[in-house]
């Protein structure tokens, strides 16, 4: 396989592993954010300042790289999720280009807005995949379980939930934490892929577009999520050789998924409830009986 | 004998069409232009620029009797963008050579996959140092600039302010966002100070910010008496217009490649008696039948003329390289990129320093705004 498939596998992998953590703060806990990128950042600088300049491992320095980022998301979830609705998406705004703006200025640890260069290029593609599919499968059995009933239940009415006795607050911080190191790995191994990492890589638009195709694919449908990011990855990659045209026709694929199907691709289903659905037998309602 | 003859006839007829065939190939040559995001104006003035040099060449019979055709990808201002981008151009369209990108970032990006490819690079306004040199100062052997490096350009800055027009007092309003500004500010400040020259006040904005008067209220009451904009023209241009506004009549303000024409449109005659380091200047000779076909066929004027300039150039430079590598083979083209010496360009004379790859004392032009509202030229300086 060429490297232009490769690098299109592992940019998918990293856009998908993002994106599976702003779905779970998003799609099934009902968080609007739009300051993921943030996450991203501390991610990719961590894995370039530890391998660097510590010479630690990959494997351990992008561990560690998710769990500064959790931990940051942590920190900052206990008092700004007392803000409810568009407070909090606004607030998370300003946390992303807080964040950004920290490591442009930070210049004696981030080297600034000049970048990061000489990092190692450890996500090949059987990597980038093997990482997916962990991360995957525990996003899955995660909003599978008691802790994904709590986070559905906090999105839908949070008010009811606490009624019945859900900690809403402690479940909103574990989602916006156990979301922060989704976003920490996933910028880790884009600083891995890249070798090179700026801090204009992870600007508003970089979480605009993580926003965007959780809410493309379907809040709360995980399988929508990655259908999502698929679907962007590939028509912006599909469509290079007609130049800056593939972004027009990125906006309009957006816009008509949202004019066709408000609810997202999948809504709020799953791959696997729609393929049983389709070849499950029609009930057929008795004869009346004369 | 008849029949002879016509399988003779038939040969030959075949020689021909294959020859003609190979005459008439191809050499496709990557271009990595911003058409979308940030830095999509110059992108685009870049790729026209690029197409013109490619229609020129090809109507005088191409390289190497074949033709040159451009593979233009869009990078959209984003780094992990022009990866894909550049990989695309290798794997897929099989480029022999690759333009651009027009900003730093991706070009350090790409550097690594296209020294491994063994494809060279020209980046056109990529200033800085590590566009052609990895971290521990080894050269990339596949990757080449045709502008000067931010260190060189911030010498032409401090030299002008500082030895040609006596001022020791500096100011610097940078963008904290952008890389190549504070790599500029970087080397301006440490050659100024050199020069005996002192920053009174280094004050920072973001390249969204339209308001400026907090930070220029501070450079008022600095006492400075020169202003460094280390900047990009939208910014500068509005920095300028503000300043002016504030009552800073009298402080000489200077600046980049960042300049472009249509700052006029926004400062307007707030931007006279600004000066501006620069690759060429508007009036050059050399620049002008370029200028003028550009205008023809584009029906506009080339207002990006830095990123014109350079893109035209470096489609010419790259051309001179394989006519003098002999073969379409990325490493031989490398070889002979660097080994540049005294190429006659338009816009000047090109010489390649193996060690860096970078332009080998290249003069710089620095232009004056004058109240035509067009940058004039005003003097070369080439510091050592």
């Amino acid at each position: 396989m060429d490297q232009y498939l490769q690098g299109i596998i592992i940019l998918l992998c990293i856009n998908c592993i993002a994106a599976m953590g702003v779905s779970l703060l998003t799609g099934f806990t009902g968080i609007f954010s739009l300051g993921h990128a943030g996450y991203m950042a501390v991610g990719a600088y961590a894995v370039a300042i530890l391998t660097v300049e510590h010479e630690i491992p990959w494997a351990l320095a992008l561990i560690a790289a998710g769990l500064f980022a959790a931990l940051l998301a942590f920190v900052v979830g206990v008092p700004t999720l007392k803000l409810m609705g568009d407070y909090y998406a606004i607030a998370s705004i300003g946390l992303g280009e807080a964040i950004r703006l920290i490591i442009e200025n930070w210049q004696s640890v981030t080297r600034g807005a000049r970048g990061y260069p000489g990092i190692e290029d450890f996500v090949s593609a059987p990597v980038a995949v093997g990482i997916a599919l962990l991360l995957g499968t525990f996003m899955f059995f995660l909003v599978q379980s008691n802790f994904g009933r709590g986070f559905k239940a906090c999105r839908d009415d949070y008010l009811a939930a606490s009624l019945l006795g859900f900690n809403t607050a402690r479940y909103r911080v574990l989602s916006l934490t156990i979301s922060g190191f989704y976003c920490g790995i996933a910028g880790g191994m884009l600083a891995g892929f890249m070798g090179f990492i700026q801090p204009v890589m992870f600007d508003i638009n970089k979480s605009t577009e993580l926003t965007a195709v959780v809410v493309f694919g379907g809040l709360g449908s995980l399988s929508g999520t990655l259908i999502g990011t698929t679907v962007i990855t590939l028509v912006t990659e599909l469509f290079r050789p007609i130049s800056q045209y593939r972004m027009l026709i990125y906006g309009l694929v957006l816009v008509l998924i949202m004019v066709l199907r408000p609810e997202g691709i999948m809504g709020q289903r799953e791959l696997k409830s729609v393929i049983t659905s389709m070849f499950k037998p029609k009930k057929t309602s008795p004869k009346e009986v004369a | 004998m008849r029949k002879k003859f016509g399988i003779l006839a038939v040969a030959v007829a075949l020689v021909a069409l294959f020859v003609g065939s190979a005459m008439a190939g191809e050499i496709k040559i990557g271009y990595l232009a911003a058409l979308t995001g940030d830095y999509a104006g110059y992108g685009q003035t870049e790729l026209r620029a690029a197409q013109l040099a490619v229609e020129e060449i090809n109507a005088k019979g191409g390289v190497l009797g074949n033709k040159l055709v451009l593979v233009p990808y869009d990078w959209r201002t984003r780094a992990e963008d022009a990866v894909n981008a550049v990989r695309r151009m290798i794997d897929q369209d099989k480029v022999v050579a690759i333009i651009g990108a027009n900003a730093s970032g991706a070009n350090i990006a790409t550097a690594p996959i296209v020294n491994k490819a063994k494809v060279p690079q020209i980046g056109t306004v990529s200033t800085n140092p590590l566009v052609t040199v990895d971290e521990k100062g080894k050269v990339r052997p596949y990757s080449f600039r045709i502008c000067f490096t931010d260190p060189y350009q911030g010498k032409v800055l401090a030299n002008l302010a500082a030895v040609k027009l006596g001022k020791k007092k500096g100011a610097m309003l940078y963008d904290v966002a952008s890389d190549y500004s504070q790599g500029l500010r970087e080397f301006c400040i440490k050659e100024f100070e050199k020069l005996g020259g002192k920053i009174v006040a280094d004050e920072a904005y973001k390249g969204t910010d339209t308001d400026f008067r907090a930070q220029l209220t501070n450079v008022r009451n600095s006492g400075a008496d020169v202003l460094f904009l280390p900047g990009m023209g939208k910014d500068m241009a509005l920095i300028i217009k503000q300043a002016r506004e504030l009552g800073m009549k009298d402080l000489v303000i200077m600046g980049g490649d960042g300049y472009a024409d249509f700052m006029y449109e926004i400062a307007g005659n707030a931007l006279v008696g600004t000066y501006w380091v620069n690759h060429t200047s508007l009036e050059d000779p050399g620049m002008q039948p370029f200028f003028k076909a550009y205008k023809e066929k584009y029906k506009d004027e080339c207002k990006e003329f830095v990123n014109g300039v350079l893109a035209y150039d470096s489609v010419y430079w790259l051309a001179d390289a394989i006519k003098r590598a002999g073969k379409v083979d990325g490493t031989a083209i490398a070889q002979a990129l660097e080994k540049t010496k005294d190429l006659k360009l338009h816009h000047a004379v090109l010489s390649i320093n193996p060690k860096d790859h970078n332009p080998l004392n290249k003069t710089a032009v620095i232009l004056r705004v004058e109240k035509d509202g067009k940058a004039h030229f005003f003097t070369r300086i080439q510091p050592k």
